[in-house]
């Protein structure tokens, strides 16, 4: 490391090759500062602008970004002319490629790297001081991706855990059905209603509705970590996010994506008390305390209303049914979206025909199975312990699944399912999605379609159509949407199983589905520098970790791979869905964290 | 807001899994006249300098997916092959049938027919790649005669103008005979904000009466046929609303190449042609259409490359643009044809009787009806 005038210097390197201060033997070379032309560049917003009526001036909506174009002036010296050809050789051969550049920040031990696209050189001529003085002036220009990226892979797996409990215990904390026990947050008033208890907002309620609830004996959570409350709202506009809790005054971890419809229309939440510490291992729950958030509370007192259902303690996690399907929500670091890799093991089982699916997941309680969101008529349902969803049931029944529009992102929607026929023959499939107020009267238009395609006699999973949802532009967010499905052919009259449905966004989600057969690992690779496109394999070798490991026989699934998706990740949440035969397998992300200009970590 | 791309599948494989990166990606869909469906697809690629990419071959498959739903199949057409990139286009399923005869086999012993039906299902024994649904005719264009061989779009045609339907091939193969929607249906329609778009009128192609010359099926051959005159609406009926507004204009159709046929079939095709083509004046102008000011008919902002895949056949309600003659403060027109691509996101729209408006339309669309006029010859 070069230290000047006292200060530590870093790097600039091109490929390997130093340009702050390099240069070996007989030459050098020296990066020159921005009197020169030194200039780092900014990613080119793509704008597009919208011509319209309604308002002064013209809607812009940024597409994405162009890239990049950073500019680093050298000056090469050395004694003499064949010294200063090879420095231009050196220089030359990192460029006009895919290269890195890397900047080091020797103060923070930190570096980062730009993803150069290709490059080119420019000598400036330089009032003969390449003559008089053995010195030549070139400028770097290098086409870059728009964000630069860390220097560190970030890799983060979470196991699934294998099999949920063979039964359920579940213990009802709260039957909500008299005031005994519930306080109302400040100048709020309580209701008793029709097996409810309902906070009411007060004249300086702000944007909360909230209510307490002291249990009459402290509960043991121990054997019963996972809490979920049963709740709805009334008259209120534009709910923000939905249910929180503090369990003993500590905020409790809500386990995101899990929302489902109870009886009664109320949606349920599930919290677990084992993370965030609102319970110690051994503690006990004393209080709940339960409020939501609106954008818009109206100032009228009486108006505006949370309503507890029911309170019950269970030792079963919100699983979907089996550990064939699993949801895994990671963080992602950096303040750009990255290319993200998404990688699935298990160490025994073959992975099967496996879906992964990716989506940002900070702003929804969005999941993609729909078979616990069946409402009554409920087709009969068989216990499968090869079915991904737990259960099958007979599709010539009609199947209506009610769907908490909270839990729906504003998307377009492809309807997935896993179904089969012993008899494979050819059959037609019928869907049909309406939106449901919080009145419970079904508004606005009906979304419809069918598919068409010949069956197989083992599972298989495929698309059955394309959905906008919600179907009916909602202010509150508040209602449902009923989506009916029905196998509307009996041709062979054979025993048609359904497993699962899925609804997977498409607009920001990414889908891959791979045949991965008798494979226990499947990688979806993110682009990289030295392979501009991202990459798919299945391996069999199950040892090493999420990205290394033996890896000599992975090979892209040629011919395998049913749905392609480009998995990138938003900084925030992401969550990432896999279907697949394996019970429990491994999920795991890798990515370079993405950042504007400096990367931070 | 990170949005998905289409992701594009060619001879079998997908081409981000490829060597080469490709874009510049835009496709659409059409709903006729003249067969609809898949339409077009295009992109571009890069390439060596040295080596062609073997994947790209005239008459490869093109499939594109959005998520994991197939919206767009096709073949490609011939590539162009430049310095370093190739670029790409590739015509939709319906457009197959320019290549199929209207026979009844398989081979060539077999006969002409003249039953979309028989036609088309011994079109896919042949190689053509389609499915039949039952809105497809399964009777003779004209009954009792022995037909020359047409190809197989000007058969399709011919009878989608006599039963006044359009025919589409969507991207699955499915052929289907479709009547226009008349009355947005909650679900399959869409509208725009006020004030995003306007439409202009052109009354060139608007007539108030279709009369057709045709020959009365009778004994003999055409030659002896009585030639006769159908009209639609009656020349001596009241005048309609769009006779009121836009006057009395008379346009003749000579049919008579098109074999002898009964009085009522000829008021029929009249009548169709009228309805399709004549009735109200045509539109100047498409539309160009983002998330912000196209709304499906709950509402909610649409997605332009769902809107492109699914469009085409359905309603439009553009409120701001008041009908001239329902004196409602909205129009409606029929999607006649739906494109998107990648450099903007947003959906280009075409209404149904859009008018060619440059010479390069109006000689296009000569072409167009040269190439499908059904004919049919009579043999004793």
């Amino acid at each position: 490391m070069t230290t000047l005038a006292g200060f530590e210097l870093g790097s600039v390197m091109l490929g390997d090759l130093e340009l702050l201060r390099g240069g070996e033997g007989a030459f050098a070379i020296e990066a020159l500062g921005s009197d020169s032309g030194y200039d780092l560049g900014n990613a080119d917003p793509i704008e597009v602008a919208l011509q319209t009526l309604l308002q002064e001036g013209a809607v812009v909506v940024t597409q994405g970004h162009n890239n990049r174009e950073v500019v680093i002036p050298v000056l090469v010296k050395a004694g003499d002319p064949v010294a200063l050809a090879e420095a231009e050789q050196r220089l030359f051969l990192q460029l006009e490629r895919r290269n890195t550049l890397t900047m080091r920040y020797a103060e923070y031990d930190l570096s980062t790297v730009f993803e150069v696209v290709t490059s080119s050189l420019a000598q400036v001529t330089d009032d003969f001081a390449e003559v008089k003085r053995g010195e030549r002036r070139y400028n770097i220009r290098l086409v870059c991706e728009p964000a630069s990226r860390s220097e560190s892979l970030v890799e983060v797996e979470i196991s699934a855990g294998g099999e949920p409990p063979a039964s359920e215990t579940a213990v009802v904390i709260s039957e909500a059905d008299d005031l005994t026990g519930w306080s109302p947050r400040s100048d709020e008033t309580l209701v008793d209603g029709d097996g409810y208890v309902a906070a009411v907002n007060g004249p300086s309620t702000g944007n909360y509705v909230g209510l307490d609830y002291q249990l009459p004996t402290p509960a043991s959570v121990g054997t019963t970590p996972y809490i979920y409350v049963e709740w709805a709202t009334a008259d209120i506009d534009t709910l923000v996010g939905g249910l929180q809790i503090r369990i003993n005054g500590i905020n409790s971890y809500r386990l995101s994506p899990f929302v489902s419809v109870a009886a009664g229309d109320y949606i349920r939440s599930y919290f677990n008390t084992a993370d965030y510490n609102s319970v110690p291992p051994g503690g006990t729950v004393s209080n709940i305390h339960m409020d939501v958030r609106a954008a818009l509370l109206s100032s009228t007192p009486g108006v505006g209303q949370l309503r507890i259902n029911r309170i019950v303690r269970t030792n079963m996690a919100p699983i979907l049914g089996s550990a064939r399907q699993v949801t895994a929500q990671f963080p992602v670091l950096g303040s750009a979206p990255a290319q993200g890799s998404v990688r699935v093991r298990h160490p025994l089982t073959q992975l099967g025909k496996t879906l992964v699916y990716t989506r940002a997941a900070s702003d929804t309680y969005y999941n993609p199975p729909m078979r616990e969101k069946l409402v009554s008529p409920k087709p009969a349902e068989t216990v499968s312990s090869s079915a991904v969803s737990g259960k099958t049931s007979d599709p010539r029944v009609l199947h209506i699944f009610r769907v908490p529009a909270l839990s729906l992102p504003e998307g377009t929607y492809d309807i997935w399912i896993r179904a089969r026929d012993s008899n494979a023959m050819e059959q037609t499939f019928a869907w049909t999605a309406q939106h449901i107020d919080p009145n419970g009267d079904a508004v606005g238009p009906v979304e419809s379609g069918s598919h068409t395609r010949a069956m197989s006699g083992a599972m298989d999973l495929f698309n059955i159509g394309q959905v906008r949802l919600p179907t009916v532009k909602s202010r509150s967010g508040a209602g449902f949407v009923r989506l009916e499905f029905q196998q509307t052919t009996n041709n062979g009259a054979g025993a048609p199983e359904l497993d699962e449905l899925w609804l997977f966004e498409k607009q920001r989600g990414a889908l891959t589905v791979v045949r991965a057969g008798n494979k226990r690992r499947l990688w979806l690779e993110a682009a990289t520098v030295d392979r501009p496109r991202p990459a798919i394999y299945i391996l069999d070798k199950t040892n090493g970790s999420v990205s290394t490991g033996n890896t000599a026989d992975a090979i892209y699934p040629a011919g395998l791979v049913d749905a392609f998706g480009e998995h990138r990740f938003e900084p925030g949440l992401m969550s990432v869905f896999v279907v697949s035969e394996a019970t429990g397998p491994a999920v795991g992300i890798d990515y370079y964290p993405r950042w504007h200009t400096h990367a931070a970590l | 807001m990170l949005l998905s791309s289409p992701q594009l599948m060619v001879g079998g494989e997908w081409l981000t899994a490829d060597e080469y990166s490709w874009g510049d990606l835009s496709f659409s869909r059409s709903y006729g006249p003249g067969g609809g469906g898949c339409k077009e697809l295009s992109f571009r690629m890069t390439s060596s300098f040295l080596a062609r990419n073997p994947r790209i071959v005239s008459n490869a498959s093109a499939m594109l997916f959005y998520g994991g739903r197939r919206i767009w199949s096709g073949d490609l057409q011939d590539p162009e092959w430049q310095a370093g990139e190739v670029t790409v286009a590739a015509t939709g399923l319906f457009r197959r049938a320019e290549g199929y005869a209207t026979l009844d086999g398989d081979d060539e012993t077999s006969d002409a027919t003249d039953v979309p039906t028989i036609a088309v299902d011994a079109a896919i024994s042949r190689g053509l790649g389609w499915s039949l649904t039952s809105s497809v005719p399964n009777t003779p264009y004209t009954p009792g005669t022995t037909q020359t061989i047409n190809r197989l779009n000007t058969l399709l045609e011919a009878h989608a103008v006599k039963l006044g339907q359009r025919w589409t091939v969507d991207q699955f193969g499915v052929l289907e005979f479709v009547t226009d929607p008349t009355a947005p249906t909650k679900s399959a329609s869409y509208e725009t904000i006020p004030g995003a778009v306007n439409l202009g009128i052109a009354r060139e192609s608007y007539a108030s009466h279709v009369i057709l010359r045709y020959i009365l099926s009778a004994p003999g051959l055409p030659e002896d046929g009585d030639y006769r005159n159908a009209a639609y609406p009656s020349l001596d009926s009241p005048a309609n609303e769009y006779e009121q507004r836009y006057g009395h204009v008379e346009v003749t159709i000579d049919a008579t190449d098109q074999g002898p046929t009964t009085a009522l079939v000829a008021t029929q095709k009249a009548q169709y042609l009228y309805e399709t083509s004549y009735q109200r004046p045509g539109w100047t102008n498409g539309f160009e259409l983002g998330p912000i000011d196209l709304l499906t008919a709950g509402g909610v902002e649409t997605d332009p490359v769902q809107v492109a895949a699914e469009a085409p056949g359905k309603l439009l309600r553009l409120h701001g643009v008041p009908d001239e003659v329902k004196f409602t403060p909205y129009t409606d027109v029929v999607i006649a044809e739906a494109g998107w691509s990648a450099d903007s996101n947003t959906v280009r729209l075409t209404p149904l009787g859009m008018v060619a408006r440059s010479a390069t339309d109006v000689f296009q669309e000569l072409i167009e009806k040269s190439n499908g006029t059904y004919r049919t010859t009579i043999s004793s």
